[in-house]
């Protein structure tokens, strides 16, 4: 494949696992923090932050290394 | 404090003395190279580290170490959701552009954003468009810039004696740099802040702004991590810190004036800002500095905050309050106009808001915001130059796995070190945006080690620094590359060019001075309407001209034109209702959304209404792509 098609697909994919963090940050928190009272700590944060934001930063950090390690293409300049 | 102010003093010679010394070795290091490419573009050189530091400590801004903490202090627990696009923004701002332009700009010798869309698209006319807007825009975004770092210096340095006195010398020998009602202290900082910027930019260029970007992106760590550690310890954890967070009510706000009964002595009586007081069994704290002028029997009044939390008071009380050479008043107090009397406020999204009655990020903002700081961020113009300044995808690959680290250790421990701070410097609601350096004080005298203030506070220094220098060379490089070299005089020598890019970029430095001695109001405002209106103006046009060979000049100009202006008219419309630089989000979403959605639907339409690109262009752009035909 040539490193035109390397890079609209890497793209591609960088917005479909931008729209799948958003999804899941924006709906649980809609759901677990605007919605719920509920204030119960996990970590010593509120559990919203835990499930909404810190679970997802971390499996969105993970998916960044690999996706820059060992997904994107090396081509050639 | 006075051994903190002396370390920030120092922190701040040797600082600018590292900072200096790294624009004269880039200087005489690289003088031999090609003047254009090595001074706006390092020859294309960047390494991982300097790649990931440059990228990221341009991005941070003097908002992210000012703006952000004090928002977190004011909202608590709901700016995690406000930020949390973070967790994707170095994939998205570096991965989505990153290798085609890099790639693009190789083959075509490109130097600058309009360079790039002036070759893709073959359109001079379109290329001035982009200058004129990079070159308003960017000039405007430099004004709060040089602001807020002129306040960092201000609270960096006031403290210290030296600093008191070339301020007070200042004034008396040349009154006419210091404008009515402004604060001689705040002049100085921003003269000092000015003249290293300007200094160090002007001498060492690209590769000097990148170097200090990798100094001051280690500068950032360091505080931020120190910060997170100290802050921890001193709260007692993280649980103990959220456990009172969550019986906080908003406090009020509110005016106060402190009387005595004679006249003030000659040397007049000061009341420190940050100084606790009891009034009617009530309890506040002074968010500035009240002074009773000699002769005089009241003083102007000042800002303080009403705690309103049982919890917090009779913590607050347990500690002798100082006693008060003055009485005081208070004026006025008004409510917040969400969450006014509810506890657990700070904890759950919408947060507390003193101005908003559906709380500080409802919903519809939410996802707003998810959006905004990944378009804003993949369309800066001085992001997608620093994509342009590497060789070879391995560097781009790394530098993206070191910038998600990166940010993922900078972004989220600020949100629990201001987290913490509502419960280590309560109080200072109705001046959030000096959290930042109180902590840093607080934080070192609390440790025991006040000379560590010096390190803590030099963080948004930095940060503001590395943004400033960045944006004043590529408004330079503007200027130079495609208003003059292509369109002025194509055959200008290398000294020409040299002189009219210093020339250009100590202008530029000290267009942003004057500015900033009369300072605007609503400086995030500015700062939020500039940004998004770059990324509004240039994402749509570079990337679908690196990704869509169909797409053309027509395409290009629409896309570029009718996003900007329908951001543009959001920000009016809000401006003609509310009469300040805010605008209207219609469904709840940012006008950058509304303005990128405008400018992809125009850049579609107008391609398929232009002519077709030539040979020459799609062969040079897509040489490699499957649509074009090989010749």
């Amino acid at each position: 494949m040539s490193a035109f098609l390397h890079a609209r697909r890497e793209a591609l994919h960088i917005l479909l696992a931008w729209g799948i963090c958003m999804v899941w940050t924006v709906g649980y928190c809609a759901l677990f923090a605007y919605e719920s009272g509920e204030m119960s700590l996990l970590w010593g944060m509120p559990r919203w932050v835990v499930f909404g934001i810190v679970v997802p930063w971390v499996i969105a950090t993970l998916y960044s290394l690999w996706f820059a390690l060992f997904y994107m293409k090396e081509d050639p300049s | 404090m006075s051994d903190g102010a002396n370390a920030s003093l120092i922190a701040f010679i040797c600082y600018t003395a590292v900072v200096l010394s790294l624009a004269v070795i880039s200087n005489y290091a690289f003088r031999r190279r090609a003047f254009l490419s090595e001074y706006f573009l390092g020859s294309r050189g960047l390494g991982v580290i300097a790649l990931a530091l440059t990228f990221g400590a341009t991005s941070a801004s003097a908002g992210s170490f000012a703006g952000f903490p004090s928002l977190i202090y004011a909202h608590g627990w709901t700016l995690a959701l406000w930020i949390a696009s973070y967790m994707i923004f170095p994939l998205c701002a570096m991965g989505i552009l990153g290798k085609r332009l890099s790639i693009v700009a190789q083959r075509t010798g490109a130097i600058t954003v309009p360079d790039v869309l002036r070759l893709r698209f073959e359109s001079r006319a379109l290329a001035l468009m982009g200058t004129l807007l990079l070159a308003i825009l960017l000039c405007v975004y430099l004004v709060p810039q040089f602001t807020l770092a002129a306040l960092i210096m201000q609270q960096l340095l006031g403290n210290a004696p030296f600093y008191q006195e070339a301020a007070f010398q200042l004034q008396h020998t040349i009154p006419e740099l210091i404008p009515d009602n402004a604060n001689p202290e705040y002049v100085l900082g921003l003269l000092l802040f000015a003249v290293l910027v300007v200094a160090y930019t002007t001498f060492g260029g690209f590769r000097a702004v990148v170097w200090t970007d990798i100094l001051q992106g280690f500068v950032m760590l360091l505080g931020v991590v120190l910060m997170l550690i100290f802050a921890l310890i001193q709260v007692g954890g993280l649980r103990n810190a959220s456990s009172e967070m969550t019986f906080m009510q908003p406090p009020r706000l509110g005016t106060a004036s402190f009387v005595i009964l004679d006249s003030a002595p000659p040397e007049g009586i000061r009341i420190d800002s940050e100084t606790w007081f009891m009034e009617n069994e009530r309890l506040f704290r002074t968010n500035e500095a009240a002074v009773i002028a000699p002769g005089s029997k009241e003083s102007a009044p000042v800002k303080v905050t009403q705690i309103t939390t049982p919890q917090e008071i009779a913590r607050i009380t347990q500690q002798e309050l100082p006693d008060l050479p003055a009485i005081p008043v208070v004026h006025q107090l008004s409510s917040y106009a969400s969450g006014d009397g509810e506890t657990g406020i700070y904890m759950q999204p919408p947060g507390p808001s003193p101005s908003d009655p559906n709380g500080f990020l409802p919903l519809g903002l939410a996802v707003s915001f998810f959006a905004f700081w990944a378009l804003s961020g993949t369309g800066q113009p001085g992001s997608m130059v620093r994509l342009m300044a590497f060789t070879g995808t391995r560097t781009l690959r790394r530098a993206i796995a070191s910038l998600t680290v990166y940010f993922s250790l900078i972004y989220f421990p600020l949100i629990i070190i201001f987290c913490c701070a509502r419960i280590l410097a309560p109080g200072l609601d109705h001046t959030p945006d000096r959290i930042m350096p109180v902590m840093a004080y607080l934080l070192s005298d609390g440790a025991g080690i006040p000379w560590m203030a010096g390190i803590l506070i030099a963080a948004p220094f930095a940060a503001a620094m590395s943004t400033v220098d960045s944006f004043i060379l590529m408004i330079s490089s503007s200027v130079v590359r495609d208003v003059y070299q292509q369109s002025i005089h194509p055959n200008a020598t290398e000294r020409i060019l040299k002189l009219l890019s210093y020339g250009t970029t100590i202008l530029v430095g000290l267009l942003a001075t004057v500015g900033a001695l009369y300072p605007p109001q609503f400086l995030q405002y500015i700062i939020v309407f500039t940004g998004g209106g770059l990324a509004v103006a240039f994402l749509a046009p570079v990337g679908l001209g690196i990704y869509w060979p169909r797409f053309n000049k027509t395409g290009a100009i629409s896309s570029m034109g009718f996003g900007t202006l329908i951001y543009v008219f959001l920000y009016v419309i809000g401006f003609a209702a509310l009469g300040e630089i805010s605008p209207v989000r219609p469904l709840g979403l940012d006008p950058l959304i509304w303005g990128f959605l405008a400018s992809l639907l125009a850049g579609g339409l107008g391609t398929y209404m232009g002519s077709p690109n030539s040979n020459t262009v799609l062969q040079q752009f897509f040489e490699d792509s499957p649509a074009i035909p090989e010749s």
